[in-house]
């Protein structure tokens, strides 16, 4: 935090923020919204509009997309006002984010979906963005809202699509937009084939790191290539931090740790990342995260333990004084909550997508056994 | 296939050289400097000799023309050697294969050219230690030269010709303060004449090499930088090839500053604008140094960024941190003033180097309820630490702390909470909590049951006025009495709140979106904790229901909201300025 007494020391502490954004601390969190705060009290607009932009940039790396989307109309509603005095093109940026978390909440109608979608789609033409930066976007679309064959159109539309300008994701990061969809889809071959250069360290920036090492943990675990699955399980770990919600690389360590009977480390990353599923994160992280704890507890209920200690904070879903929990009764309410939000989910999204695939999900991990030689 | 020579148009090379490599004309005294002493060290290879170099400059030459003359008696150049480093462009006898060049400044070839920059012809009368005739050279701005032999008994050496262009600003006194600026450390002695007649010599010592004990480190630093320097700490890189001083600001420096440094290399001025050669932290110095394993980059204007510079870098970093260390014990109120003016960077500094935040963490010095004081001293009075990591909620809750004799510490300031967190997780000496506002709530004294029985109703009928604010009221009883009511509300409120705000001027469809995906976990934005303590708010509560308790309510409201350095949103603007009319009413 920074005393801001002056539009001099907004100035500096915006800079201060701007550099630590990526620390994604509860500290730089603070000195944003001060920021704005200050802004605002200072009644500079521009100063405000930076302290914002700010704000979303930590927020985004603080992993709170509600507070992203919620902040984000302001910025908008600036740029239309007075579209020269403001930086446009970053505000565009951050429309990607907003596009990407708006649709995993299940409480987005579909109607409105279709708007924000349609407004994104019009201001990204307006601006002149690359037609590639339309297919990803949509492609992301579709692929998570369960319209799988659009999905595929789009990537092959990307596909042919000339790359490179503006708006467009990071040509380092570009080749691995398939990996998500390849890994959701079990395609784990093609998956291994695609995140090839961050497994090589040739990408290695953190957040790619942290989004595509743990999909080679469990593709090596798929492909029953245990000792490199262990290697990618060390790797992806120390990428993520248990102070933050990052919930869908965890959910794949719960997944790993279950079936490989590491019920120690598992535990651990339940207990501080439980908490996040019940703050606004979007439903379909939820589903991932769920999904990832029914296969450890699953795995803990069939190694015979009958409870679990865990030390979670007081709230409504899941609280024992005691500290003493059932495992059974953790399997029940996980099959519940993903049962909950797979109805939302397919609900909003009028197709059945979300409810086959969770019924995937169970009958790929249903029989994964590492052979007892090889358990760590 | 037949194989060609570029074809290079001398005077485009001078203008790539003028404009884009070189910053300034003057700099072609450097390389002339540089070349005679690069020749003094070859030759000293061979033998052992008395070296000088000369410098003269005469204002009024042949036909009026200013003429400067360089010259040196290092090892000189033969006929062929001539034709090769002087009139071949990247070619130096420094850049050779079997020649040590950890012994030359210059080894690109191109130095010569710079003189081009400030004269039409450059002329080299040269004899060289290996023997045989003197020779000359006399090469033009056209890229044509001419070389020849001479029958002149000359001493071993070279001279250097310049007759200056008169578009070029250059005088006696700009010659001399370019020499002294560019060469006035080198190892050799500088004979400064004008007009046939000896001016001076320019020779200086880096004062840190010196062994006696004066003034002079710290009159460089003043000098250079042009502060009031009163510290400074030696510098020495892992090899001692690289040594200095860095002087430290005398006054606070804003976090994220990039100071200029000045580096010589091999004693030779190179700049003063270096911004990579000390860690980022080290905002708080301005240093100079002289280094043999450094390298200049072409333009010998800055330095070339390579592994050598980051370990110099880093060297010099814990210079910086083991001098602090040793200062603990050994002058202890320089390191506390230190600490003092420079916390900011030496905070940014421990929070990444574990070591050194076990060491210095205890000298920090924080604001508290009771005045600044170091975390030593604060630990003299209290283990249990409570610190506030909001500026304004400390200032709000500070009268309560200090009626209460409750010690805490602001640590509003930059890096000062993720210190005592730190601290928190590794001095067993104390207990370390963060607080805030609510804490107080929490621990101020309830009122009794016959008081809530008794003014229960009156708080729900004020409680009514503060709806509108989603502000919730709470009754307590806290020192001291001339405090009315604190207000507290959390970060989480504030960005509540601003969400709201930002929903309302929303369109439906951003509006419906936040709505959807936005969690509004606060059933209140704001506590007001209002003090039974208080004769104010004694009377009010026994008061009966009134018209003007919606007034009063709303001015408390906003008053301890301004007190807290909280934003007023358009409707409690507008809420002021009616109530302030209102109140004028009453008056008149």
């Amino acid at each position: 935090m920074i005393d801001i007494r002056t539009e001099s020391d907004l100035k500096e502490a915006l800079r201060f923020v701007g550099r630590n954004a990526h620390l994604a601390t509860e500290d730089v969190e603070k000195a944003s919204l001060l920021c704005i705060t200050r802004a605002q009290e200072f009644k500079n607009i521009d100063l405000e509009f930076e302290a914002r932009t700010e704000y979303l940039n930590v927020a985004n790396y603080r992993h709170k997309p509600d507070a992203v989307i919620a902040m984000f109309p302001w910025l908008l509603k600036k740029c239309d006002e007075a579209r020269d005095r403001f930086d446009y093109a970053e505000v565009l940026w951050a429309y990607r984010w907003v596009i990407s978390s708006t649709k995993q909440y299940a409480s987005v109608p579909k109607a409105k979906l279709q708007m924000l979608w349609d407004d994104f789609e019009r201001r990204m033409w307006d601006y002149g963005a690359q037609e590639t930066t339309i297919y990803e976007m949509k492609f992301y679309f579709y692929a998570e809202t369960g319209e799988l064959d659009l999905a595929e159109e789009q990537l092959r539309l990307y596909r042919a699509a000339p790359s490179g300008g503006e708006l467009q994701s990071c040509p380092r990061c570009s080749p691995f937009l398939m990996a998500c969809y390849l890994f959701d889809r079990g395609r784990y071959e093609e998956l291994l084939e695609t995140i090839d250069p961050v497994m090589k360290g040739l990408v290695s920036c953190h957040s790619v790191r942290r989004y595509k090492l743990h999909m080679a943990m469990i593709a090596m675990m798929m492909l029953g290539r245990w000792d490199e699955a262990e290697k990618y399980a060390l790797m992806s770990r120390k990428e993520l931090e248990l102070d933050i919600a990052i919930l869908f690389p965890f959910s794949s360590h719960l997944i790993y740790y279950g079936i490989t009977e590491q019920f120690e480390k598992g535990r651990r990353i339940f207990e501080n990342q439980f908490q996040y599923t019940l703050m606004s994160v979007p439903d379909l992280q939820r589903f991932e995260f769920y999904t990832g704890a029914l296969v450890f507890f699953t795995r803990l209920q069939r190694s015979g333990r009958k409870n679990v200690r865990l030390s979670l904070s007081e709230n409504q879903l899941l609280y024992e004084p005691s500290s003493m929990y059932s495992v059974d009764s953790i399997v029940s309410l996980l099959t519940e909550q993903i049962g909950q939000i797979v109805n939302a989910l397919d609900n909003r999204n009028e197709n059945d997508h979300y409810k086959q695939y969770a019924e995937t999900l169970r009958l790929r991990y249903d029989h994964i056994q590492k052979p007892v030689a090889e358990r760590p | 296939m037949n194989t060609s020579l570029f074809q290079v148009d001398l005077n485009g090379v001078l203008k790539v050289l003028s404009d884009s490599l070189y910053s300034s004309y003057q700099v072609f005294i450097r390389e002339l400097l540089q070349n005679s002493i690069d020749a003094i060290n070859a030759r000293k290879s061979l033998e052992a000799f008395d070296p000088f170099i000369s410098v003269s400059y005469f204002a009024e030459g042949e036909n009026g023309v200013r003429t400067v003359c360089v010259e040196d008696n290092g090892t000189g150049l033969t006929l062929d050697e001539v034709d090769e480093f002087l009139s071949k462009i990247g070619s130096s006898s420094k850049s050779r294969k079997g020649v040590d060049r950890d012994t030359f400044i210059g080894q690109f070839g191109i130095g010569l050219l710079s003189c081009f920059m400030v004269s039409d012809e450059v002329v080299v009368v040269s004899r060289s230690a290996k023997g045989g005739d003197a020779v000359k050279w006399i090469g033009n701005i056209d890229g044509s030269y001419q070389k020849m032999t001479i029958d002149q008994d000359i001493a071993i050496g070279t001279k250097v010709f310049l007759r200056v262009k008169d578009t070029v600003k250059l005088d006696e006194e700009l010659l001399e303060k370019l020499l002294q600026k560019y060469g006035s450390f080198l190892e050799v002695p500088i004979q400064f004449s004008v007009n046939g007649f000896e001016r001076k010599s320019l020779q200086r010592q880096f004062p840190w090499l010196r062994q006696t004990q004066d003034d002079s480190v710290l009159r460089l630093g003043r000098e250079k930088f042009k502060d009031d320097f009163s510290s400074y700490i030696p510098l020495r890189d892992r090899t001692g090839k690289t040594t200095g001083i860095a002087y430290i600001i005398p006054r606070q420096t804003h976090f994220g500053t990039t100071n200029a440094h000045s580096v010589y290399i091999k004693r030779m001025f190179i700049t003063d604008t270096c911004m990579d050669l000390m860690p980022e932290w080290a905002f708080f110095v301005r240093v100079v140094i002289n280094s043999e394993n450094l390298s200049p980059t072409a333009s010998r204007e800055e330095i070339y960024k390579n592994s050598t510079l980051e370990e110099v870098r880093e060297d010099l970093g814990q210079c910086i941190k083991d001098y602090l260390i040793e200062l603990s014990e050994s002058d202890p109120d320089t390191l506390k003033q230190i600490i003092q003016i420079h916390s900011t960077a030496l905070k940014f500094l421990a929070l990444n180097d574990t070591e050194f935040f076990a060491f210095i963490a205890g000298w920090f010095s924080f604001p508290t309820s009771e005045g600044s004081l170091s975390l030593n001293e604060i630990k003299e009075r209290t283990k249990n630490i409570l610190y506030i990591s909001e500026i304004d909620h400390f200032r709000q809750i500070l009268p309560v702390a200090r009626a209460n004799k409750q010690l805490i510490i602001n640590a509003g300031y930059i890096y000062d909470t993720e210190i005592l967190t730190g601290l928190g997780a590794i001095d067993k000496t104390a207990s370390y909590q963060s607080i805030d506002v609510e804490y107080y709530g929490n621990i101020m004294k309830d009122v009794s049951i016959e008081t809530i029985d008794k003014v229960g109703g009156r708080i729900q009928d004020l409680q009514y006025h503060m709806e509108a604010f989603s502000c919730e009221l709470e009754l307590k009883s806290f020192a001291p009495e001339s405090l009315p009511v604190i207000f507290f509300m959390s970060q989480k409120s504030v960005l509540e709140r601003d969400i709201k705000s930002i929903k309302e001027e929303s369109d439906d469809l951003w509006a419906g979106i936040t709505d959807a995906v936005f969690d509004y976990t606060h059933a209140y934005h704001s506590r007001l904790f209002l003090n039974y303590s208080n004769p104010i708010i004694q009377k009010l509560l026994d008061a009966p229901k009134a018209k003007q308790d919606r007034l009063f309510m709303e001015t408390l409201y906003i008053n301890s909201m301004l007190l807290g350095h909280y934003p007023l949103n358009n409707d409690e603007l507008d809420i002021m300025n009616n109530n302030m009319v209102q109140l004028l009413e009453i008056i008149i």
